[in-house]
């Protein structure tokens, strides 16, 4: 019986033996189109202006001035800074002098033009997460105004508002008593932006210098008269909007894998950069891609985000935009559309004009790679 | 031979083949990725040999489970197992060529004489398809952001579905056997996609699909001998009726190449449908038997609501499979000749029009001569089967593949009398 069961475990050891796992090309012809991925371009749906008002709140910038694009219509902008430190002389030394130091690092419109503005003192308390751009604080009455065009603004407070407020200064409830300025914008042929970090509240006491950092930013946008685009082409602004919404069917590929997805908006660069001479209307340099949930309680999904190129393209390639819309196509993501938006980072008045939906080549297209 | 001896024996004998059946996934013939796979059938290793020709074959030493009809005969208790060594050569129309190896398990047949020569119970567990390939492609992409983007996909597909089956066959008179089945059929088929990239930024994606199936059918059969002096002349026929398997399917999508995070699963069903064969053999003083069979399945017929992209009425057509064998043993039924005297010498040919056409409106057509020896052994009513098979599958024409195969097969065939009522005199 030994010799008989070896004789048939014999062929079946050879059999384990012989199995190999081979990788082949052999008859790839047979599976045609399918072997390969496919890369498919499809159009947008919808591509149009979207009435959001910008989260200006807690950006490290804030804008002043106003300015009358012949593109974009009239603007108005508003600063607002709080600030946060520790008096460094005792509570009953008095103040000698208090100054605003701003460090400008933007300009939007005539950039031969001065920025007159007024100061005025926050009355409230706030927050400045999320605060969007067409929020009132309450402020006090005009203290001085201002008119520069320099790198760096300095202010010189009044002594009277100085031994007005010297309690409140020198205490150490500052951060709680005390709740900033108001630049408010008064005649202005351009906007301005101020760099917050580099930006303080000086105190001069007998003890020495006391300086206040900024803690809270916000900036108050308002648009004075409409913008007059040309035809075929959408406007896109940061800050005073406005921004775009779009939205691509994508039901074509439910429930398929995809490899990348890249959407791609064409700026029209030249009508863009058409403006009166010395007039500055710079790029957004980054757009980010924006899922907005139907329901307006949920927050939106960032997509990704993308720079212009040389071409005036802005190419949305990230992996973690095929992630998403992978999601998407497998249903466990859903949205309600896109929109394209400038990153909170930092205000501006940036302005880009985009080439609509019957721009055919050039119109809001998603470029897809697909292993079918 | 004892009892516990034998279940030993036929339970190691499946772990090892089920083992050898596990290696050979992946490999093979882009074929399989066609239908519900590659179809296979093991009625007996007496049958493989006589080139699949076996509806009509009754015999004392094997079970044949092409016919539930012949299990009426059954006097001893039969276990069968065996396992398959393919080799095969495909070549391409472009004249890509490669070769592959893959070792099978056949079947386990088990039977059961219930009343001596007119009652028998067989049961089977054995593959119904199988699929195992695994090809690659590579290649450049143009996109908006890069014009020549390499990439690499691999397609493979593994699994196919398997069948159980339990039934009766009872001998009518002394020239009319019936018998009838059920055939549970089950199984996985997956089908996968794993694209990779030169640029980090394109994600790689590995895609399974995932297909459950399960269903059940009747099967029928029925034979009719006429013994003469020297001769018997058996006419039979069987087959299985249409059925539908209940599947479920579900396809995983890894971001990255990772699975399942995420994923659909849809309901729907397969229909298979209706298989018939029938056949005639000629046995002549138990030492020449002559088998012949034909078989058509109404593939044209068979439908899905799933979405299987190889499962397309165009890339369906009916089978139609003719086969023919010759069996000799120079010993007939005598069991004092010498060991090669009573050696069963086999030799068959089968042509099998597939029910798959990866080319719509193109036929694929095997081409097989078949073979081989039924050694006996010191246990009567025990063999041990070698069968080979040398055969060739499609066309380089049309885009089509040409398949250029060989497969040895060992089965053992173990026939013990149980349940004998000891009588004192």
């Amino acid at each position: 019986m030994r010799s008989f069961l070896f004789l048939f475990l014999l062929p079946v050891l050879l059999i384990l033996a012989s199995c190999t796992d081979s990788i082949s090309n052999v008859g790839l012809d047979l599976l045609g189109d399918e072997a390969n991925p496919q890369v498919e371009t499809i159009h947008s749906t919808s591509f149009s202006t979207s009435d959001l008002v910008d989260i200006t709140g807690a950006s490290p910038r804030i804008l002043v001035g106003s300015v009358n694009d012949p593109l974009t219509g009239q603007i108005s902008t508003n600063g607002f800074l709080d600030f946060a430190g520790t008096f460094a002389g005792t509570p009953s030394e008095s103040i000698t002098s208090a100054q605003l130091k701003l460090s400008r690092n933007y300009n939007y419109g005539d950039t031969t033009k001065t920025v007159e503005f007024s100061l005025h003192q926050i009355l409230q308390e706030w927050n400045h997460i999320d605060l969007r751009s067409d929020t009132d604080l309450t402020i006090g009455p005009q203290i001085l105004t201002v008119t520069t065009l320099d790198t760096l603004t300095t202010i010189d407070l009044p002594a009277s508002w100085i031994s007005e407020n010297e309690n409140d200064l020198r205490s150490a409830e500052f951060n709680s008593k005390f709740h900033g300025f108001a630049l408010i914008q008064i005649n202005s042929g351009q906007v301005i932006g101020f760099n917050a970090a580099l930006s303080e509240f000086e105190l001069t006491s007998a003890s020495g210098v006391t300086e206040y950092s900024v803690i809270s930013t916000y900036t108050q946008i308002k648009r004075m008269s409409p913008s007059t685009p040309p035809d075929g082409l959408l406007l896109f602004q940061d800050g005073a909007g406005p921004a775009i919404e779009l939205n691509f069917d994508l039901n074509k590929y439910k429930n398929s894998p995809i490899n990348n997805i890249t959407l791609s908006f064409s700026a029209d660069q030249l009508a863009s950069q058409d403006t009166p001479e010395n007039f500055l209307r710079p790029f957004p340099q980054i757009l980010q891609l924006v899922a907005v949930p139907a329901d307006a309680t949920m927050p939106a999904s960032l997509v990704g985000q993308a720079a212009m190129d040389k071409d005036g393209e802005y190419h949305f390639s990230d992996i973690e935009a095929t992630i998403f819309f992978q999601r998407v196509l497998f249903g466990s993501q859903q949205y309600d559309r896109l929109e394209l938006r400038s990153p909170v980072e930092n205000n501006s008045l940036n302005a880009v004009l985009f080439h609509g939906m019957d721009a055919r080549d050039l119109s809001p297209r998603a470029t897809i790679i697909l292993s079918p | 031979m004892k009892r516990s001896k034998l279940i030993c024996i036929v339970f190691t004998t499946l772990i090892v083949a089920n083992a050898a059946y596990g290696q050979g996934r992946d490999d093979g013939s882009l074929y399989s990725r066609y239908g519900v796979g590659e179809l296979t059938s093991f009625a007996s290793s007496q049958a493989q040999a006589l080139g699949g020709a076996s509806t009509a074959l009754f015999s004392y030493n094997y079970l044949n489970f092409s016919n539930p009809a012949t299990w009426s005969r059954q006097t001893l208790v039969r276990v069968a197992v065996g396992v398959q060594f393919d080799q095969l050569r495909a070549q391409d129309a472009v004249g890509r060529s490669e070769e592959f190896t893959r070792g099978n398990f056949n079947a386990l047949q088990i039977g059961l004489p219930l009343l001596s020569g007119k009652l028998g119970l067989g049961l089977s567990y054995e593959p119904f398809s199988r699929i195992h390939y695994d090809v690659s492609t590579s290649g450049t992409l143009s996109t908006p952001l890069e014009s020549d983007l390499s990439y690499q996909i691999n397609h493979q597909g593994s699994g196919g579905l398997q069948q159980a089956r339990i039934g009766f066959g009872l001998r009518l008179n002394s020239w009319a056997s019936i018998g009838a089945s059920s055939d549970f059929l089950f199984g996985i088929i997956e089908e996968g996609r794993r694209s990779t990239f030169s640029d980090a930024t394109i994600l790689p994606t590995n895609q399974v699909s995932s297909t459950r199936l399960f269903g059940v059918t009747p099967s029928f059969g029925v034979a009719l001998s006429f013994d003469g002096q020297e001769y018997e002349l058996v006419v039979a026929a069987s087959g299985a009726f249409a059925t539908t398997l209940d599947g479920t399917q579900t396809v995983t999508v890894g971001e990255s190449l990772d699975l399942d995070t995420l994923g659909t699963s849809i309901e729907g069903d397969l229909k298979i449908p209706a298989r018939f064969r029938g056949g005639l053999s000629l046995g002549y003083q138990n030492r020449w038997l002559l088998s012949t069979e034909i078989r058509h399945e109404s593939w044209s017929s068979a439908s899905t609501s799933l979405p299987f992209a190889t499962f397309q009425s165009e890339n369906l057509q009916n089978r139609t499979r003719y086969s023919l064998g010759v069996e000799f043993i120079p010993a007939g039924a005598s069991v004092q000749a010498g060991y090669l005297s009573r050696t069963a010498y086999r030799l068959g040919f089968y042509r099998d029009q597939l029910y798959i056409s990866p080319v719509a409106g193109r036929n694929v057509t095997v081409t097989a001569v078949t073979g081989g020896f039924g050694l006996p052994t010191l246990f009567l009513g025990t063999r041990l089967d070698i069968s080979f098979e040398i055969g060739t599958r499609g066309t380089t024409n049309y885009n089509l593949i040409r398949d250029r195969f060989i497969g040895v097969s060992a089965t053992l065939n173990i026939g013990e009398r149980w349940f004998v009522k000891r009588r004192l005199g």
